[in-house]
């Protein structure tokens, strides 16, 4: 069986800075794998990496069994991959919470094609499994950022991914709530049967979730931990 | 005039159909500009059809064709550009304004193009335009239209989040592309046709007034396209009205709507404003609003033996030719005159007159030409150099035209009077070595300096001011209307003249004036 996620060598440099050096990294399906590491470890990076909105300067990148060597295009691919950005949106656009839920679908509607029914069912399903669904009709700039988190995490639902990837998705919550968050994207996870690539600083928050945890460190991968 | 009457004018009818197009669409490139923060990218846009222009001019191809495909070509090319070096489209375009400015020059400087010739061909005005121009105008539109009614959903995502929009699997960079493709033909179709001026009032006013008071994005594409409709049309009907520049006006409604939508935004002042139009006060202004709107408008002057003249020294000439009623467009020479906007009565002067006679460096008057009602009118085109021979043998070409060569010989008898004068006071100083700016030649020839050096209008190289200094002139003679030589005279430490070419300067208004006006710089400056 192939792996929903592998990174062999990867190395990548923005301008003169080697940011990722050889990382090293794998998700089987289902899998819950944390990375921890520093700020300006290369956590986004590698996310981007995952993604392909970054293209490596070496090294093999292989999610759901497409080599992204093979692909000079990877929209297909995205469809399938939630992505929760840690920073908040600054952007004044007034869009409420629900339009930017329905968004997770854009991509897997298509072209010229208006979002039906069942799309926005799967919007406002997303937002019970979060709980924003009350904060639907607000405009997201009005949101906390903790709030704004969870819109994100909604959205990437909505999309129907096979994969997950968390990019510090505490980063706006009280230290009460992170718990809170945790508990709700692990159950996600175990429901919808995702497969899901958490990156965080925080060592504490990720420890007692993972099947697997990785450390960034000097542009580098070291497994530190493995359930299995 | 009434409204009917006011609509029988074909460049009445253009602007009315340049505003309901233009008014309607060109405001949600706007909200693009305003959301993505791509502000500079305008101005790159007006620097990169002057390049254009430049180009057309130097190849002598149709300028405005060149200006608007490097428009084009430059939008399709800039947004993969930023993304290839990383920087943002506003830091590119900063890049490209410099660049396409600096080659612009140059290409003015080794063709010998006047650089004011360049501008005017790009800079257009509402009241001028040409059925192509509207054909333009509404193509723009067209496009602007389809690609928000069939992409909608995929606008909005990027203008919420460009990241997201693509994470979801939006071709994203094609529709950013595309967004600014379409940035920079609308930007340069609208400067050509309605003017640099009306560029901000049609795309950016309305959409920062929308974006104040919106709750969605459909809202903002709805308010923007009403409030640039709506101060289009408001702004022409009142610039009729009380004749008025037109662009200034339309730009003065569309900065009050922005005004009352920053009050509707802040709840508090809302209300205060309200207290203030309750009750009497708002009959008052319904009274005030209805008397506006059953206004007459001015009407055409329909003197049939008029005269029209483009600048104010066509206008001198027509007069010295015998001409009884000048009716002068552009009444006293501005330094830039591409810029002049036009007021409704501009226009109107073309009714009912007999002859139009310009210099041709004036795009503006054929394109009038082409939008007035007034088909009979008889287009003269003069050589404005200002050497006194030349002033009178154009003098004499319109006289044959209008009839009146008595009244022009009696003209002339009186200006080689005034003429003899006048160079008997400047005698004194007829010799004196003097580098002379291209444009004010014919004066100093008249005047009798030496002329060791005649300096060309655009930017001055360090060689040619460095050979002008070596040259030790006594005096430096400038244009008023066009001044580059100062840094000659500064560092040759000799005395600086300006001169003029068109009167109105000093409350000049005839050829007389002209040469009495230069004569006084000239011996103020050297006694």
């Amino acid at each position: 069986m192939h792996h929903s996620i592998e990174l062999a060598e990867i190395f990548v440099r923005l301008g003169n800075v080697s940011v990722l050096q050889g990382v090293n990294i794998e998700a089987k399906p289902y899998e819950f794998v944390s990375i921890i590491g520093a700020n300006g470890a290369g956590k986004t990076t590698l996310l981007k990496v995952v993604n392909g909105t970054l293209k490596p300067s070496e090294g093999k990148v292989c999610v759901l069994g497409h080599d992204f060597s093979q692909y000079k295009d990877l929209n297909f691919l995205r469809r399938d991959i939630g992505v929760v950005p840690q920073k908040s949106n600054s952007n004044r656009v007034p869009i409420r919470v629900e339009e930017v839920v329905l968004m997770g679908r854009y991509g897997k509607i298509g072209l010229m094609r208006k979002p039906s029914k069942s799309d926005w069912d799967k919007a406002f399903q997303s937002m019970e499994a979060v709980g924003i669904e009350r904060f639907a009709k607000k405009l997201v700039y009005e949101l906390s950022g903790g709030e704004q988190q969870k819109v994100a995490l909604a959205r990437a639902l909505a999309q129907e991914p096979l994969i997950l990837l968390l990019d510090e998705p505490t980063t706006y919550l009280d230290s009460g709530s992170h718990s809170e968050i945790m508990e709700t994207i692990h159950a996600i996870h175990h429901q919808r049967g995702l497969t899901t690539l958490l990156v965080s600083h925080d060592s504490r928050l990720v420890e007692q979730y993972g099947d697997k945890t990785y450390l960034l460190e000097g542009g580098k991968s070291h497994l530190i931990r493995s359930m299995g | 005039m009434s409204w009917t009457e006011a609509l029988s004018f074909p460049f009445m009818r253009h602007a009315i159909l340049a505003v309901l197009f233009a008014g309607a669409t060109f405001p949600m490139i706007g909200v693009f500009i305003v959301s993505l923060n791509l502000i500079p990218l305008r101005f790159a846009m007006m620097h990169i059809a002057l390049l254009g222009g430049a180009i057309g001019l130097f190849l002598r191809v149709d300028p405005i064709f060149s200006g608007m495909l490097l428009c084009a070509l430059s939008s399709l090319a800039l947004g993969p550009i930023s993304e290839k070096t990383r920087l943002g489209v506003g830091t590119i375009s900063g890049y490209f304004m410099a660049l396409t400015l600096a080659l612009a020059f140059i290409l003015f400087y080794k063709a010998d193009i006047h650089v004011l010739q360049a501008f005017n061909i790009l800079w257009g005005n509402i009241l001028s335009l040409t059925s192509l121009d509207l054909v333009f105008v509404i193509v723009i539109s067209l496009i602007i239209l389809t690609v928000i009614l069939l992409f909608f959903k995929e606008i909005q995502a990027i203008l919420y989040d460009r990241e997201i929009a693509l994470t979801v699997g939006i071709p994203e960079k094609m529709f950013y592309f595309l967004i600014i493709f379409m940035l920079g033909l609308t930007v340069a179709v609208s400067m050509r046709v309605i003017g640099a001026l009306l560029v901000d009032a049609f795309i950016l006013l309305p959409a920062m007034g929308a974006i104040f008071i919106s709750r969605s994005l459909k809202q903002i594409f709805f308010f923007s396209s009403l409030f640039g409709l709506t101060s289009g049309m408001i702004g022409l009907y009142l610039s009729f009205l009380f004749d008025i520049p037109t662009s200034s006006t339309i730009i003065i409604v569309a900065s009050l709507i922005i005004a009352v939508c920053f009050l509707i935004q802040r709840r508090s002042a809302m209300q205060r404003l309200k207290k203030v139009f309750k009750g009497r006060r708002m009959s008052l202004l319904m009274f005030l609003m209805g008397w506006i709107l059953f206004l007459n408008f001015p009407s055409s002057a329909s003197a049939q033996e008029a005269v029209v003249a483009s600048t104010s020294l066509s206008g001198a000439i027509a007069k010295a030719a015998g001409a009884k009623e000048v009716r002068v467009i552009v009444s006293t020479e501005m330094r830039h005159p591409p810029e002049y906007d036009l007021k409704p009565s501009d226009l109107l002067k073309f009714e009912g007159a007999k002859v139009v006679i310009y210099g041709g460096y004036e795009r503006m008057v054929s394109k009038l030409l082409e939008t007035s009602k007034n088909k009979n009118i008889l287009a003269i085109q003069i050589n404005t150099d200002s050497s006194p021979k030349n002033l009178i043998s154009q003098a004499q070409k319109i006289s044959k035209v209008l009839g009146t060569e008595k009244e022009e010989q009696v003209w002339e008898e009186k200006f080689l009077e005034k003429l003899k004068e006048l160079q008997k006071k400047i005698s004194p100083f007829s010799g004196k070595r003097a580098i002379v700016h291209r444009f004010a030649q014919p004066f100093a020839q008249w005047a009798g300096l030496s002329i060791v050096q005649i300096i060309s209008p655009g930017e001055l190289t360090p060689k040619v001011v460095a050979e002008a200094v070596d040259k030790k002139p006594e005096l430096v003679l400038d244009i008023l209307h066009f001044p580059i030589a100062q840094v000659i005279a500064e560092n040759a430490r000799c005395k600086y003249v300006q001169v003029i070419n068109f009167p109105g300067v000093d409350h000049t208004k005839s050829l007389e004036d002209l040469f009495g006006y230069n004569s006084t710089q000239l011996i103020n400056a050297l006694r």
